[in-house]
């Protein structure tokens, strides 16, 4: 997982629909549940996964947004949120996170800039929900389906 | 529906409507005896905070969930109202239907968000707060007891206007 040093220094998370963002003083805002960890059985190490494209070159955003989950269907219809890599790396020095918290890169076929954010399915139902909004609160930047 | 308020210190009633808000059952009764808002003179301010939140908590397929989320947002307006807080320059509250049918209810700030999650197990409904660096990572969370509420949404409330 985050033992190798080679992460770029933000990751992107897809925006799933429209129904995650409102606005804000002009500004697009996301709901925190956007981090929110589903439990999908996919894994047996202990750990739940959320799905990231780690940005490691400057076409990541780009490909992201145009990322289909079927022909002519985009994945991302609310768009994508950028995270940087610091802000995981302090909520996971924090202490409270230490041990619930991680990342790891995951490059599938036709993606290999894929990768995960991962929180310890030991994690109890309300602190998965903070741990989301702690995510969200580490957002800088949406961009929006084009 | 029509829910009959008093504008305090104007001395008469006044005829406030807000569609969607309430469903029709709900709607039998005047809205002040569900929930008793001491609206003041900045009451359509203060509803501008909360009523797109209202608007998404009204389309909550679970009724129980959807009545649970409203009874919260208008005891933060009375709350809001009772600490007379200057509300022009505070973003409004923000409401989500989540994938596991649980409504996320969020207050969002540069540096800290505070949300509620309602679920369709009462008992399940949470709330929290989280900060970030500049707020000193304060992380704060807990169940939603009613009988507690008001005092939780106090000082919720004391918060962001101390912190915003």
């Amino acid at each position: 997982m985050t033992s190798l040093p080679n992460y770029p220094e933000r990751c992107i998370k897809g925006i799933p629909s429209t129904e995650y963002l409102d606005s804000q003083f002009g500004e697009t805002i996301v709901g925190a549940h956007l981090f929110q960890f589903q439990d999908r059985g996919n894994r047996t190490d202990g750990w739940l996964e959320e799905s990231v494209n780690w940005e490691d070159d400057d076409t990541v955003i780009d490909r992201t947004l145009r990322q289909e989950k079927a022909p002519g269907q985009k994945q991302f219809k609310g768009g994508v949120a950028i995270i940087a890599r610091r802000d995981l790396d302090q909520m996971k020095m924090s202490g409270r996170f230490a041990t619930v918290l991680d990342y790891e890169r995951q490059p599938v076929a036709d993606n290999p800039y894929h990768g995960n954010l991962l929180l310890a399915t030991r994690t109890a139902n309300i602190r998965r929900k903070l741990s989301a909004a702690q995510l969200a609160l580490c957002v800088s930047k949406i961009l929006p389906q084009r | 529906m029509i829910a009959q308020y008093r504008i305090l210190g104007s001395g008469e009633e006044t005829a406030l409507s807000f569609p969607g808000v309430l469903s029709p059952t709900e709607a039998q009764e005047p809205l002040g005896a569900r929930f008793p808002v001491p609206f003041g003179i900045q009451t359509y301010d203060s509803f501008n905070l909360v009523s797109g939140a209202l608007r998404v908590a009204n389309q909550a397929t679970d009724k129980r969930i959807a009545l649970e989320a409203k009874q919260l947002l208008l005891a933060f307006l009375e709350v809001i109202q009772s600490l007379e807080v200057e509300v022009s320059n505070l973003p409004p509250l923000h409401a989500f239907k989540v994938d596991d049918s649980s409504l996320l209810i969020e207050w969002i700030f540069p540096d800290f968000r505070l949300g509620f999650s309602i679920e369709a197990e009462p008992q399940n409904s949470g709330w929290y707060l989280v900060a970030t660096g500049n707020l000193g990572n304060i992380e704060a969370s807990g169940a939603i007891i009613v009988q507690d509420r008001k005092k939780l949404l106090t000082w919720l409330v004391r918060f962001v206007v101390e912190n915003s």
